[in-house]
């Protein structure tokens, strides 16, 4: 059974004029990665950091269902004190966590080789690094707590081709220890590779979360022209269904598709297969269907 | 190394920073020789004057960048204040720096005492001197922390310079334009107010120049309770403004 380590109910906050978030609600579930979508400006960021505390809502609230759940964090722009080299920043962080020195060391190494981190760099201050390096040098922090959550704000920023897939390996040996990991990212190619639950925020709203492999599982994507009879069919089986300019779009029950089939004669069965296109779900159509 | 406490990773934290900022090493290099200098000119006791007037400066100067450019650069969106309050630890850094301040300053104090100890003339005003000058110290941490909530690159500590820069300057034309220009100035040395509108011109001054205090004449434990008050309202302010702090960096 799915258990939840972290749940945020009804957030919303303002900044200014702007509301940032209106009602955002998702729950983070152990040993899961959750997969945070939105078009820029949706609110992501403001949740992660209402998340971290970084910031207060002015409404709803943050429950840490896990008691004394450590929290990893990589942002998307990592900063560090300018005045402190990489090797300061990571004693200090294993200071404050309780690990001691050779503990620190071991994890230290064991990260940066997984990551394909030069440690001799340690020895510089982290603002001489390149931003990739910065971005490494937040993971490493962030890996030398052992976290039972890692929040990251887009994952893949800042990083080459080969330190993506060793992120995204990152993550999968996370949850295989049974850490829950949590990214808003754009990268919905990357997300799709990983995701285990995804949330759609939009305008500061949650608009769903849903358990990406189950919905793959249960679900087909069903796309059609706005021209001919099939819409009209569709449209009155499935009113939930999106409609562009040209294109009427669904998610829909694979079990109901089969039996809206079988329901029809064999002439609309076959004008409706011409027209419509049926294909597994993917993360950009899902993306796209409630962003319009 | 353990930081199990906030204030020992606040602590390491600013004396790291200050250790690695030039600029504080110029100034304090720059005091240091300018008493020295003026001890082989002037002697010891005016030097020791010199050094009892200026020496709250040093808390000032590190005092400067004390909160904004941290806040802004987004250094404290970071996994270890996940686990430690960002807002602790803003707070913690008044302590921290005054502790740091307090070392830098007896640093410097203590040629001061062995001479007076190897000439003889030794007496615990002193100490009562360098007790106010800590006073005056905490003073121009909290007010520049105050200030530097708003203010950033140093401007917080500019900002005060230029007050008494202004406050100085307006002694000067004072001094010279008749006798109740003459008065105010008296008394300032003085530092014995006689009625409520002297009391009031008296307690100003001491808020533009926590200096005063290290004086003998402002050895009043009124002027002192008024310079702690301040303190506690700066402080105060400060708590309450980061209580409401949030990191809002995009």
């Amino acid at each position: 059974m799915s258990q939840v380590i972290l749940r945020a109910k009804g957030l919303a906050k303002r900044f200014g004029h702007v509301q940032a978030l209106h009602q955002v609600d998702l729950e983070l579930i152990r040993g899961k990665l959750t997969v945070f979508l939105g078009e820029n400006g949706a609110g992501k960021t403001t949740t992660l950091k209402i998340i971290l505390g970084f910031l207060f809502p002015d409404a709803g609230s943050v429950e840490k269902i896990q008691q004394d759940l450590r929290i990893g964090y990589v942002p998307e722009q990592p900063a560090f004190f300018p005045w402190l080299k990489g090797e300061e920043i990571l004693e200090l962080t294993a200071g404050l966590f309780g690990r001691g020195e050779s503990e620190l060391k071991k994890r230290r190494d064991d990260a940066a080789a997984f990551l394909s981190f030069d440690v001799s760099q340690l020895n510089r201050r982290v603002r001489t690094y390149s931003h990739g390096n910065q971005k490494k040098m937040a993971y490493l922090q962030s890996m030398l707590i052992n976290p039972d959550l890692l929040i990251v704000d887009e994952p893949f920023t800042a990083l080459d081709p080969v330190a993506i897939k060793q992120v995204r390996d990152l993550f999968i040996r996370l949850k295989e220890k049974g850490k829950t990991v949590f990214i808003s990212s754009h990268l919905i190619s990357e997300a799709e590779k990983l995701a285990d639950q995804v949330i759609i925020i939009k305008q500061g709203k949650t608009l769903l979360q849903v358990d990406w492999p189950e919905f793959v599982q249960k679900r087909i994507y069903l796309r059609t022209r706005r021209v001919g009879s099939s819409e009209k069919i569709i449209l009155g089986r499935w009113p939930e269904s999106q409609t562009s300019d040209d294109w009427l779009e669904a998610f829909i029950l694979r079990r109901e598709w089969e039996e809206f089939l079988s329901g029809l004669n064999d002439d609309l069965k076959k004008t409706v297969l011409k027209d419509v296109e049926i294909r597994s779900p993917d993360l950009e159509s899902f993306f796209f269907f409630w962003n319009r | 190394m353990s930081f199990g406490y906030p204030l020992r990773f606040s602590f390491y934290l600013s004396w790291k920073k200050v250790l690695r900022t030039k600029i504080f090493f110029f100034l304090a290099a720059g005091f240091v020789i300018f008493l020295t200098i003026f001890w082989w000119q002037a002697g010891y006791l005016y030097a020791r004057r010199f050094f009892f007037l200026l020496f709250p400066y040093l808390f000032l100067l590190i005092a400067q960048d004390i909160f904004r450019e941290e806040i802004d650069s987004g250094s404290l969106e970071n996994v270890i204040f996940i686990r430690f309050s960002f807002r602790s630890y803003l707070q913690e850094k008044n302590v921290s720096l005054f502790l740091l301040g307090t070392i830098a300053s007896t640093l410097v104090f203590l040629p001061f005492l062995l001479t007076s100890l190897f000439r003889g003339d030794f007496s615990w005003a002193m100490f009562s001197s360098f007790l106010a000058g800590l006073m005056a110290g905490l003073y121009y941490i909290s007010l520049a922390g105050l200030l530097g909530l708003r203010l950033r690159s140093g401007s917080n500590v500019l900002a005060i310079i230029l007050i008494q820069v202004f406050l100085f300057l307006g002694l000067l034309v004072t001094s010279t334009s008749g006798a109740s220009g003459r008065d105010i100035i008296d008394l300032l040395i003085s530092g014995e107010p006689q009625g409520s509108r002297e009391r009031l011109i008296l307690f100003s001054f001491l808020a533009l120049w926590p200096n005063a205090l290290t004086s003998r004449s402002y050895a009043s434990l009124g002027l002192k309770l008024e310079a702690l008050a301040l303190i506690f309202l700066f402080l105060g302010l400060q708590a309450w403004r980061l209580s409401r702090l949030e990191l809002k960096r995009e």
